[in-house]
């Protein structure tokens, strides 16, 4: 018994990463970004374009790669909305949005978070 | 495909041809007819002159007739007899005349030998002022005829004679064209057959007809060119296997080497300057690797044996994808990496890791050969007029002589290949080359001394909507 609900249980669900960035913890688990006591919830797609910068924190992402994880569709037509999308993001990681120290802007590629571990 | 208008055009050269012939036959024709009815009835003076000269020439003196010595020579010439006949019917002269005939004639005998023959001598008569003059002719010598025409066939005999040319024509015409058609039926399955032969299928015509000949040659031919093609294959094919199979054996060994001194490497019971040479070790044979891969890609290609795994891909997100990978992997700062993208569009139908590796192996390329650091511009751009996509890699690094160029796209060690190879392995640009070639496209390099190196990857672009 104990072996068939091992084997017919559904797959335990991965744990999405929860994360420090200075003084806010990000966490994807939750889908919500903790900065002092106060929580600021994520969605859906800012949830997905964190989840695929953390997966390749401190590396360039190109902007097809997140438009592919957020949208599942060429990078082509969605610059702007992708642009949108950051800024909203910025706003809820950041200190100061417009000079950003976390996800930062890879001029011409796409961009980039910054995780200090 | 034999196209319906070099039909038409054999068939109009061919119905030309024809119709030429046999208007020239025609005339032809009607010349040397011609020729012999005039030949062959005018051997000598015609009879009805001859027998006019005598009627002219015999002259009566006191009763006495005398035929004058050039009329007796015709006449000796013809072996002609003549004789005189007097309104009474009796024969009042003669010359050389044969003793079997009359001595008179009724109105009724002259009236018939006038018509037709004498005795079976042909005769011809004249008027004279004493009566009737008649030549013959030896027996059988000449052939009467007395031709009589109605004469409204007379007057319609030209009309006759250009109906008959103009049936002539249509004739030679219609005989033309079904002959031609014919021909031409015969032989469209061998043009067929050469032009499939020309771009290399194989070939089979039945052989039939008058060019059944040709029809078997051309099947020798193809079959021919089959049994090539098969064993040039599998020639490529041998050769490439050989280098497949040799790369492989060289990998397993040197995955162990590999294995070994990296362990070597991190292994703190071995002193320092030995784990710094086992360093070198890895390196080299990590070098070494790189190399027997890029050897047996490279053969996989020039031997089309590489699969290309095609999808679309647009050329911007590609760009970045490999601007991104060189700079999370620790680009040095001397090198600058630039990116321009004319048209965001920009799609074609590739594989996606050669195109990687092609362009990797640019930016590699300038990276490898400006060891003082340079500007590396990637640049996508569009040609909508002949539906091509470029992908440039430029850079403002120190070039290469153009007596260089012409080198870099041979193979190392080719018998094409000028000047000996100063750096790298060779085979970065002929592998780029190589996968240009694979989806279609091609590469053009420019350089020169000093003013940097531009490679450009020219691809068939996919139309997008």
């Amino acid at each position: 018994m104990a072996i068939l609900r091992r084997v017919y249980s559904p797959p335990r669900q991965a744990q999405l990463p929860v994360f420090r960035l200075g003084k806010r913890v990000i966490d994807l688990e939750g889908s919500l970004v903790r900065h002092e006591s106060a929580e600021y919830p994520l969605t859906a797609k800012e949830h997905a374009l964190l989840l695929k910068l953390y997966e390749n924190r401190n590396r360039i992402v190109t902007s097809d790669a997140l438009c592919q994880a957020a949208w599942n569709d060429d990078y082509y037509g969605y610059e702007n909305t992708l642009m949108v999308h950051i800024r909203r993001i910025r706003e809820k990681i950041e200190d100061d949005p417009s000079s950003p120290e976390y996800l930062l802007t890879v001029r011409g590629l796409g961009y980039k978070l910054i995780v200090r571990e | 495909m034999i196209d319906i208008e070099s039909t038409v055009r054999i068939l109009r050269r061919f119905t030309n041809a024809t119709i030429i012939i046999s208007i020239s036959l025609l005339i032809i024709n009607f010349v040397l007819l011609g020729i012999f009815v005039f030949k062959g009835t005018n051997t000598g003076q015609p009879p009805g002159s001859v027998v006019r000269e005598v009627a002219e020439s015999l002259h009566a003196s006191n009763g006495i007739y005398s035929l004058a010595p050039a009329a007796e020579d015709i006449l000796a010439k013809n072996h002609a007899w003549a004789m005189l006949i007097d309104s009474t019917g009796s024969v009042v002269w003669h010359y050389m005349a044969p003793a079997e005939l009359p001595e008179r004639y009724s109105l009724a005998d002259v009236a018939r030998f006038t018509r037709s023959y004498l005795m079976d001598y042909p005769v011809f008569v004249w008027e004279h002022s004493e009566g009737l003059v008649v030549v013959g002719y030896p027996r059988g010598s000449l052939a009467k005829y007395m031709q009589i025409y109605p004469t409204s066939w007379v007057s319609s005999l030209p009309l006759k004679l250009v109906s008959l040319i103009v049936i002539n024509i249509t004739l030679a015409l219609l005989l033309s064209l079904f002959i031609g058609s014919r021909l031409i039926r015969s032989i469209r399955p061998l043009t067929q057959g050469i032009e499939d032969l020309a771009e290399d299928r194989a070939v089979y015509i039945e052989p039939k007809g008058i060019l059944s000949n040709l029809a078997q040659s051309v099947n020798r031919a193809s079959a021919l060119l089959q049994q090539k093609n098969e064993s040039l294959k599998k020639r490529d094919e041998a050769r490439s296997n050989w280098i497949a199979v040799i790369s492989h054996d060289i990998r397993t060994p040197l995955s162990m080497i590999l294995g070994y001194a990296s362990d070597l490497e991190e292994n703190s019971a071995v002193p320092a300057e030995q784990r710094k040479q086992a360093g070198i070790i890895r390196q080299q044979a990590e070098k070494l690797r790189a190399l027997v891969h890029d050897l047996n890609l490279v053969s996989m290609l020039e031997y089309e044996m590489q699969p290309v795994d095609k999808k679309p891909i647009r050329l911007s997100a590609l760009a970045r994808q490999i601007a991104s990978d060189f700079l999370n992997q620790g680009l040095d700062e001397r090198f600058q990496l630039e990116m321009e993208v004319l048209d965001e569009k920009a799609l074609v139908s590739g594989d996606e890791r050669l195109l990687t590796r092609a362009i990797s192996n640019l930016i590699q390329n300038s990276i490898c050969h400006n060891p003082d650091g340079c500007r590396i511009q990637l640049i996508i751009s569009s040609d909508e007029g002949n539906n091509t996509c470029r992908f440039i890699v430029a850079d403002d690094g120190k070039g290469v002589s153009p007596v260089q160029l012409s080198d870099l796209l041979e193979l190392p060690y080719s018998n094409k290949r000028k000047h000996a190879r100063k750096n790298g392995h060779g085979l970065g640009l002929p592998m780029v080359a190589r996968i240009a070639r694979a989806h279609q496209g091609c590469l053009h390099l420019y350089s020169d001394t000093g003013k940097g190196f531009k490679a450009e990857v020219v691809l068939p672009a996919i139309v997008s909507d």
